[in-house]
């Protein structure tokens, strides 16, 4: 038997997995609530009425100005969706240790083409907002059966399509880490076509990297390669996992802010409450 | 910095748009309305003359307490109608256990349309079909009953 021991090395992973369940568990609905919102605007102009305030709006605005902040934190921690994801994902790759098989991936070449279809669902699903469409349209949406099922509502018999849906999004979950974020997620298209602040993406020292070593971009469930110290650049890709900066082996993948560097666990701890807080405040 | 300045520009555009669309709407409805009332104005002098008597409206409602129930999203949501004078003077959710609380606050959007109208009709808050439902049929109910009691 093998003994089970903390591993220090892994405590980035535990802190982020206990923050993905606690807010799995207790703020499930954020993202469809702030993708309502996208869907509410559309609606009425479509229909030629005011856009009033109403929760959905605030949760979007709350989402995505903490996003322009602090980077797609919310994709990668706090997500329900996103977290699903990971555990299928995780739980697929455990399965094939178990079995001694190597686990199917999905072709990296694929990847770049298919990661543009996520603005073609935000446009579509925008469209039929706008024509008014969208609302007589019942029984298709996956994430309207994964609310439903966390909600304990298990009637889904017009939701068979959905429920397809969903199950083909869950397989594509499973061979490729973070599929329905990269690919599909239209609440994604939205945040990466954001303008987000440079002050707390994860950047790295080259010169002092162990030459060929790539850990960092094959670890990362975006393929990023990660920015240079001092640089500008803002990967919106990036969902600030933090696996680089747990993976590297001269602990060169670090936090842009001085103040930061070193304590990014406790910067994630803190990045985490700041968001429920903000959640919380919205309204969900 | 390029596509940060891009992303900032488009962003602040459709802020802009929505803002300068919500704007552009008030003020047509400001003036519709303004439209409308001068148009009552100019009719009044005729009007007075035959509004003598139209008499109070015959109210279908019971006075009392009732209460209804339906299925929302994740389970059953119950609406409490206040029958005060022949009016609905309320209408309470009083329980929406499975409801998740962002979707049940913009749904009960419709008890004021609801209130408004002296019935159970309301338009459903797009994006919240479901708690939005729920709450319109639970409160169908419970007018229902009110009205069964006249």
């Amino acid at each position: 038997m093998k003994k089970i021991t903390f591993n220090p090395k892994k405590t980035h992973t535990y802190v982020r997995a206990a923050i993905q369940l606690l807010f799995f568990l207790f703020l499930p609905s954020a993202f469809t609530t702030a993708f309502s919102g996208i869907k509410y605007i559309f609606t009425q102009i479509g229909s030629k009425n005011p856009i009033a305030w109403t929760t959905f709006l605030t949760v979007l605005l709350a989402l995505c100005a903490y996003t322009i902040l602090f980077g797609r934190f919310f994709c990668g921690y706090a997500c329900a969706f996103g977290s699903l994801g990971d555990a299928v994902h995780g739980l697929y790759i455990w399965i094939c240790k178990k079995c001694k098989k190597k686990p199917v991936q999905m072709k990296k070449g694929w990847k770049k083409p298919l990661s543009f279809l996520k603005y073609g669902i935000l446009l579509v699903i925008a469209l039929l907002c706008f024509t008014g469409v969208y609302g007589s349209m019942t029984g298709w949406s996956p994430w309207d059966v994964f609310s439903m099922i966390q909600a304990g509502n298990f009637k889904l018999g017009g939701y068979i399509l959905g429920c397809v849906l969903l199950l083909l999004i869950l397989a594509g979950m499973a061979f490729c880490e973070r599929f329905f974020c990269r690919f599909l997620c239209p609440m994604g298209a939205v945040f990466n076509l954001l303008p987000i602040f440079p002050l707390f993406s994860i950047r790295r020292n080259k010169e002092s990297c162990i030459k060929g070593c790539s850990a960092c971009q094959r670890c990362c469930p975006s393929d990023i390669e990660l920015p240079e110290n001092g640089s500008w650049m803002v990967k919106n890709d990036c969902f600030q996992c933090q696996k680089c900066i747990q993976i590297c082996p001269k602990k060169n993948a670090k936090s842009g802010r001085l103040f930061f560097r070193g304590n990014e666990i406790w910067f994630t701890v803190l990045r985490a409450a700041v968001l429920a807080i903000v959640l919380i405040l919205a309204g969900i | 910095m390029g596509t940060f300045g891009i992303k900032l520009l488009n962003l602040l555009m459709a802020v802009a748009v929505i803002l300068g669309y919500n704007v552009t709407l008030r003020n047509r409805e400001q003036t519709e309305t303004i439209a409308e009332l001068e148009f009552e104005l100019e009719n009044q002098k005729f009007l007075t003359s035959q509004n003598q008597e139209q008499g109070e409206t015959e109210s279908k409602y019971q006075d009392g307490v009732y209460e209804g129930q339906a299925e929302g999203f994740g389970g059953m949501i119950a609406v409490q109608a206040v029958i005060e004078n022949n009016m609905i003077a309320e209408l309470n959710i009083v329980s929406a256990e499975h409801e998740d609380e962002a979707y049940l606050k913009a749904a009960a959007a419709v008890i004021d349309s609801m209130l408004e109208a002296q019935s159970a009709e309301a338009d459903i808050v797009s994006g919240a079909t479901f708690s939005s439902n729920g709450i319109i049929h639970a409160a169908e109910e419970a007018l229902r009953k009110a009205e069964e009691a006249k």
